[in-house]
């Protein structure tokens, strides 16, 4: 027996796009079916006339309750999921993946406990945790490994760069290629995937060196500081260790066009790599850094230029790039704007609440991406290679009834008001055509026309499991 | 009056991409008109029990030749037969002008309506054409055939420049009937292709299918093995060898680089040739290029195929090229899997290796042997479904009509019964074919029905009723 139909939408399945009907029983999805072919009496019917049905979307890269430490004489917290996950229940995403920090004295099962217990009751939408190694970690650590991968945890964030310079209160990011490789001997075997932050810290470091000497210290240089060379020296660097660990690597942010021309062709070769992007990437470049508020769309590694723009947007509407995230990173808007050097501009993002918006108004309508593709890189693709698909980022029976109604008609310029997280948005202004209206998790309407009516104990979290497929070739 | 016309219910449906999800699957009008957990009985006026059994997608048999030994029509009508018994509910076919087929050259604008007027009323899956472009007047006819005649794909035959069939002559033009079939040919067909592709691409893929084999390589081979064997189907693999497909690649690669023409190798036969395909991908990550196999390359080697009757081009190699195509299937490299199913009689074959007939059929394996020894070595049933037909339907300007299983796509449905096993034997293939080069495999995954756009055509066995397949244009309307 259905509990719910949403009726009359455009719906967007993993087989194209229909006039269909979808039918709820509990939290899943029970049926999808030609219009007006679901026995609706004593059923609730969600009128989606007008609406493109989606699958709810998937944020495969945040850090909630985070520290701060771009100031380290005064540090400080993100905002938690009890804030943050308001926003992607306004504006559609229903998963989120964020992060385990594991660093020196702190052992993986250990961190996992520990964020999990922070997430309990503090979501209003579902949520996961990839792994994080970080630092000069003791070898008996990655013992953890095939363990973690067998509990749901299976994907292993490292940093090839402390990102920013050395500082004595400040703990490195960066896990030396030595142990890079050693994890990917541990994560390839067992069915783990490696998430990699690829910057070459010898330049970026040097960067650092030269522009300090050079007197050059102003944050419109990030970009030639986190440059594209470097992207493309450390993306190539971790591809070689993947090929000779059989390794799966996923790469966040993928800011430059030299990126994704190198993920790209080791896809060609058949090379099990995927690429991520940030919304602020496609649409931002380095000569917003000068304007007034230009730091709040700034996330490390760096905007960069037009030509790195078009071959984001080409990897995101085409082919290349397999996922839009946010690197979301909510703080408030007095934080965001503290620094102004090259080595204290706070990076990430408030991000997560715009960007199945953004990336509908600006991939669909302004550059023709097809829907499904929209949905692939909002929601299926990071499904699948996280491992989390088809109970997420597909509509079809069985799977979870995650579903976000987009209509396709509101044209708006965006507004402090259309925010609900913190005291600013770096897309306030932007002026958009298509938005999410409605939100359902496992079948609840959690946001329906800029009401919350979702709770913080309505997410839960998900456990993981990586489909071979997606470890052997490029298969999303 | 019942809600639907048809219901499968209780099976494992797989679902290209997706997975393999237990639900039901109903159809009216012929097309699927549902997926949900439970559908009643009494909704439907006719039910198919599924419990225990894979409900499928169609398999889209891209690679079929269909008359080229014998009559048209007549081939159409017994091979699409054999292809249903299978699970395959479209076939897409080669056709050119020359030798075989309707033995005759001239223009397409006469020829190709001939060839899908004999071929409707007969064939019982639904069809298209891939058409091979033989001659430099049929170059200007490749916009023609896209636009007004649903012709989206084409082929050329990187041998025939100086090598015929059945590998008995190097004068390839009395074979082709061509007035020119050099390289020069193949980049001003690559040119029409790509040209064509960037004018109706936004409705589906317009593509060139090549037979990647070498006319010049294979003929100093060929004098090697007549000099110092070894005899039989070893002598064949040796005598057309894996350099042969290698080279052939590179020089396609090239023209197609310059033409960013989209292509499709064609039965890749060995490791070199898979190789070449995976090296092609990644010198030119712009170009579109999809890879193919066959079932008779992942399933046999020349010390299996029974001997001449397992003649066929690219022959059939060894067990390490085997074991390398299975390797490429299960790590993505290879995008489809087809039959180049073309119907041969016995005493075509039992001639002197040089002149017998190339090729044999066998596309009511198709999903039967990968279902069989596909989970084995670890390759999904979704992997399976794509393989077999959502992948062909994409290459091809078919999806997702055709391919997959998903409300509003034509219900062409393949119940399969995953624990029945049976020994190959023609009769088992209900082809004309009267011998087969798989025979005594030991096969476990048969279908027990087949629907064509909601029409069960194929149960108990048996193909019922009339031929009812429909010529299918590509790119779709």
């Amino acid at each position: 027996m259905l509990d719910m139909v949403i009726a009359n939408g455009r719906v967007v399945t993993p087989e194209g796009v229909g006039a269909w009907d979808i039918g709820i029983e509990g939290e899943r999805i029970a049926a999808v079916a030609h219009r007006g072919s679901l026995p609706v009496e004593g059923v609730r019917v969600l009128d989606a006339t007008g609406k493109i049905v989606v699958p709810g979307g998937i944020d495969p890269h945040t850090h909630l309750a985070h520290p701060i430490m771009s100031h380290p004489e005064e540090p400080g917290v993100t905002l938690g999921p009890e804030d943050d996950t308001r926003g992607m229940a306004f504006g559609g995403t229903t998963t989120h993946i964020d992060f385990c920090y594991v660093r020196p004295g702190i052992e993986i099962p250990g961190a996992i406990e520990q964020r999990a217990a922070r997430w309990k009751g503090n979501s209003y939408v579902d949520y996961a945790f990839h792994v994080t190694l970080c630092g000069a970690l003791d070898l008996p650590v990655f013992d953890a490994i095939p363990e973690a991968i067998q509990a749901g945890f299976p994907s292993f964030k490292v940093f090839t760069t402390n990102v920013l310079p050395p500082h004595p209160k400040r703990q490195g990011n960066r896990l030396d290629f030595g142990r890079i490789g050693f994890a990917m001997e541990k994560v390839a075997p067992n069915g783990g995937l490696m998430v990699v932050h690829g910057e070459d810290e010898d330049l970026v470091q040097f960067n650092y060196e030269r522009f300090r000497a050079e007197g050059r210290t102003e944050g419109t240089n990030l970009h030639l500081v986190h440059t594209k060379l470097s992207e493309l020296l450390a993306f190539r660097r971790t591809i070689a260790l993947a090929r000779a660990t059989s390794s799966a690597v996923y790469f966040v942010h993928t800011s430059a066009k030299e990126g994704v021309e190198t993920i790209a062709e080791a896809r060609a070769q058949g090379l099990p790599i995927y690429g991520e992007t940030l919304h602020q990437y496609c649409c931002f470049n380095a000569e917003y850094y000068a304007t007034p508020r230009g730091f709040c769309s700034h996330t490390y590694p760096s905007l960069k230029f037009p030509e790195d723009q078009a071959a984001l947007w080409d990897g995101l509407v085409r082919d290349g790039l397999s996922t839009l995230a946010t690197d979301e990173y909510p703080t408030s808007l007095a934080i965001k704007l503290r620094g102004r050097r090259i080595d204290d501009v706070t990076g990430g993002n408030v991000g997560a609440e715009a960007r199945l918006g953004i990336a509908y108004s600006e991939g669909v309508v302004k550059r023709g991406m097809s829907l499904p593709r929209f949905v692939d890189i909002t929601s299926a693709n990071a499904a699948r290679i996280f491992g989390l698909y088809p109970r997420k980022g597909a509509i079809a029976p069985g799977g979870d009834a995650d579903l976000v109604l987009i209509d396709p008609t509101t044209t708006k310029k965006l507004a402090r008001e259309d925010f609900h997280v913190t005291d600013y948005s770096p897309w306030e202004g932007w002026e958009v055509t298509g938005w999410p209206v409605t939100t359902l998790l496992r079948g609840r309407v959690i946001a329906d026309a800029g009401r919350l009516l979702g709770t913080t104990s309505d997410g839960r979290l998900l456990t993981r499991k990586i489909d071979g497929a997606i470890l052997r070739r490029p298969a999303s | 009056m019942a809600r639907y016309d048809v219901a499968i219910l209780d099976g494992t449906v797989v679902v290209p991409y997706l997975g393999a999800l237990r639900c039901d699957v109903a159809v009216r009008g012929g097309r699927i008109a549902a997926l949900a957990d439970a559908i009643a009985p009494g909704d439907a006026e006719r039910v198919i029990d599924a419990r225990g059994r894979l409900v499928l997608p169609g398999a889209v048999d891209s690679h079929f030749h269909i008359g080229i030994y014998r009559d048209l029509a007549l081939d159409a009508e017994s091979e699409t037969r054999s292809a249903l018994a299978g699970g395959v509910t479209t076939v897409l076919s080669y056709f050119r002008t020359g030798q075989h087929y309707l033995n005759k050259s001239g223009p397409y604008c006469t020829i190709f309506p001939e060839v899908v007027a004999a071929t409707v009323g007969h064939a019982h899956t639904d069809f298209g054409y891939h058409i091979g472009v033989m001659t430099s007047a049929q170059l200007d006819e490749v916009d023609w055939l896209v636009g007004e005649q649903g012709v989206g794909s084409f082929k050329y035959y990187m041998f025939y420049k100086g090598l015929n069939l059945t590998s008995d002559s190097t004068r390839g033009a009395d074979y082709t009937m061509s007035d020119v079939y050099d390289l020069g040919h193949l980049y001003r067909l690559m040119e029409q292709v790509a040209a064509a592709s960037r004018k109706h691409g936004a409705r589906g893929r317009v593509s060139l299918s090549l037979h990647c084999e070498q006319a010049e390589l294979i003929r100093v081979f060929i004098e090697e093995v007549k000099r110092s064997g070894p005899a039989g189907l070893e002598g064949y693999h040796r005598s057309r060898p894996p350099l042969s497909e290698r080279l052939s690649i590179a020089e396609a690669m090239v023209l197609a680089d310059a033409t960013r023409c989209p292509v499709n190798l064609l039965h890749l036969s060995s490791l070199e040739a898979v190789a070449a395909g995976t090296q092609g991908r990644r010198e030119h990550p712009h170009l579109d290029i999809r890879l193919e196999t066959t079932l008779h390359h992942l399933a046999l080697t020349h010390a299996t195929a029974h001997g001449i009757l397992g003649k066929v081009n690219p022959p059939i190699r060894t067990e390490a090229d085997r074991e390398a195509l299975w390797q490429a299937v299960l790590d993505g490299r290879i995008d489809t899997v087809v039959s180049d199913h073309a119907c041969c009689a016995e005493e075509e074959k039992r001639r002197d290796l040089w002149a017998a007939l190339p090729g044999f059929g066998g596309t009511a394996l198709l999903y039967p042997y990968l279902v069989s020894e596909g989970p084995r070595r670890g390759l999904s049933l979704a992997r399976v479904s794509e393989l077999a037909s959502a992948n062909p339907a994409r290459a091809f300007g078919l999806y997702p009509r055709k391919g997959t299983i998903a409300v509003g796509a034509d219900a062409d449905l393949v119940v399969l019964d995953p624990e029945r096993e049976q020994v190959v034997a023609p009769e088992v293939l209900q082809s004309a074919q009267d011998f087969t080069p798989f025979a005594g495999l030991r096969v476990r995954g048969w279908p027990t029905h087949t629907l064509l756009r909601g029409q069960v055509v194929f149960e108990n066995g048996v193909v019922g009723g009339r031929p009812s397949g429909r010529y299918l244009r590509r790119p779709a309307d």
